[in-house]
């Protein structure tokens, strides 16, 4: 087993990528890309997962001068990667929409099932999983870019207004605000959805 | 009833959660991580000149408000130097003797 003193410190690895050694850059990679591809897997559709983890590196790269060591680098490329994924939607607002029509009763029963009994699992839980992660795409495909970043950190994640205004560079009322609105939205569209549905 | 609201809530909030976990399962392929360096490296070296023309540019905008105060309060204070009283620059210019006399050749 490598002792991690031996290891070349974040700080020094980014001094030397900043020196002018690009090669030194996969070692931040190796360390980071777990992380970095967590975060973006829950946020970019699964079609362009590699293509905003690849913008995410490039941005991390481009920015290393920028990097003032103030927090830890983790913390730093962690923002990027909400960052970039909050870019993401940006630009695709809309487009990626997924309409209402394309649920099922499956759906229905999921959410019906998450309501009653969600401690026990149910006999097929991958299949209620896809239509859970279906529902929630869809959801999230309703709200803004920016209601979308806070509910994904506050409401799903359980992170601190403080945090996500951390994250995202934006005032924590600011953050606030967007959470209880989003968090309202959500409650709504899922209740309407069940109505629509014909269900509870 | 609030009690069954908010209990209902918790129990949506769980369930999201954890299908929002799930998401985390996908996997990229193989070649990824080379394809990333590939294209770093076609980047090539930090060009620091650039990022510090960056690093200025954000620093610009952020003083703007500053540099506005301090345009507004030198022009005060130069639309206030510019009107002396005429009787005033001559009692400067005749304190200077050379001056004084230079300017008796032709009163």
């Amino acid at each position: 087993m490598q002792d991690d003193s031996l290891k070349p410190s974040d700080a020094e690895i980014i001094g030397q990528v900043i020196e002018g050694n690009v090669n030194a850059f996969e070692t931040l990679m190796i360390r980071y890309q777990d992380m970095v591809l967590k975060i973006v897997k829950k946020r970019a559709p699964i079609g362009n997962l590699e293509e905003t983890a690849q913008d995410v590196f490039i941005r991390a790269f481009q920015s290393l001068p920028t990097f003032k060591g103030k927090g830890t680098f983790s913390q730093w490329v962690s923002s990027i990667a909400v960052k970039t994924c909050y870019d993401y939607w940006r630009k695709t607002y809309r487009s990626q929409e997924v309409s209402m029509s394309s649920l099922t009763e499956q759906h229905q029963n999921w959410l019906r099932e998450a309501v009653s009994n969600p401690s026990e699992p149910s006999l097929d839980e991958k299949v209620t999983q896809k239509e859970g992660i279906e529902l929630l795409d869809w959801a999230l495909g309703q709200m803004s870019p920016e209601d979308r970043m806070v509910l994904e950190l506050v409401y799903l994640e359980g992170r601190s207004g403080k945090e996500a205004a951390n994250i995202l560079g934006w005032s924590l009322a600011n953050v606030k605000i967007r959470s209880f609105r989003s968090r309202r939205k959500l409650e709504k569209l899922l209740s309407g959805f069940m109505k629509k549905q014909g269900g509870v | 009833m609030k009690d069954d609201k908010k209990e209902t809530r918790n129990k949506i909030r769980k369930a999201l959660t954890a299908v929002y976990y799930e998401k985390e399962k996908g996997e990229v392929g193989e070649y990824w991580q080379s394809r990333v360096m590939g294209q770093i490296q076609t980047l090539g070296p930090l060009n620091l000149t650039g990022n510090y023309f960056e690093l200025f540019e954000r620093l610009l905008w952020r003083l703007t408000p500053t540099i506005c105060v301090l345009v507004f309060v030198l022009s005060i204070a130069w639309f206030n130097m510019d009107f002396l009283p005429g009787s005033e620059i001559a009692g400067w210019l005749s304190e200077e003797s050379a001056e004084f006399s230079f300017l008796a050749q032709f009163s």
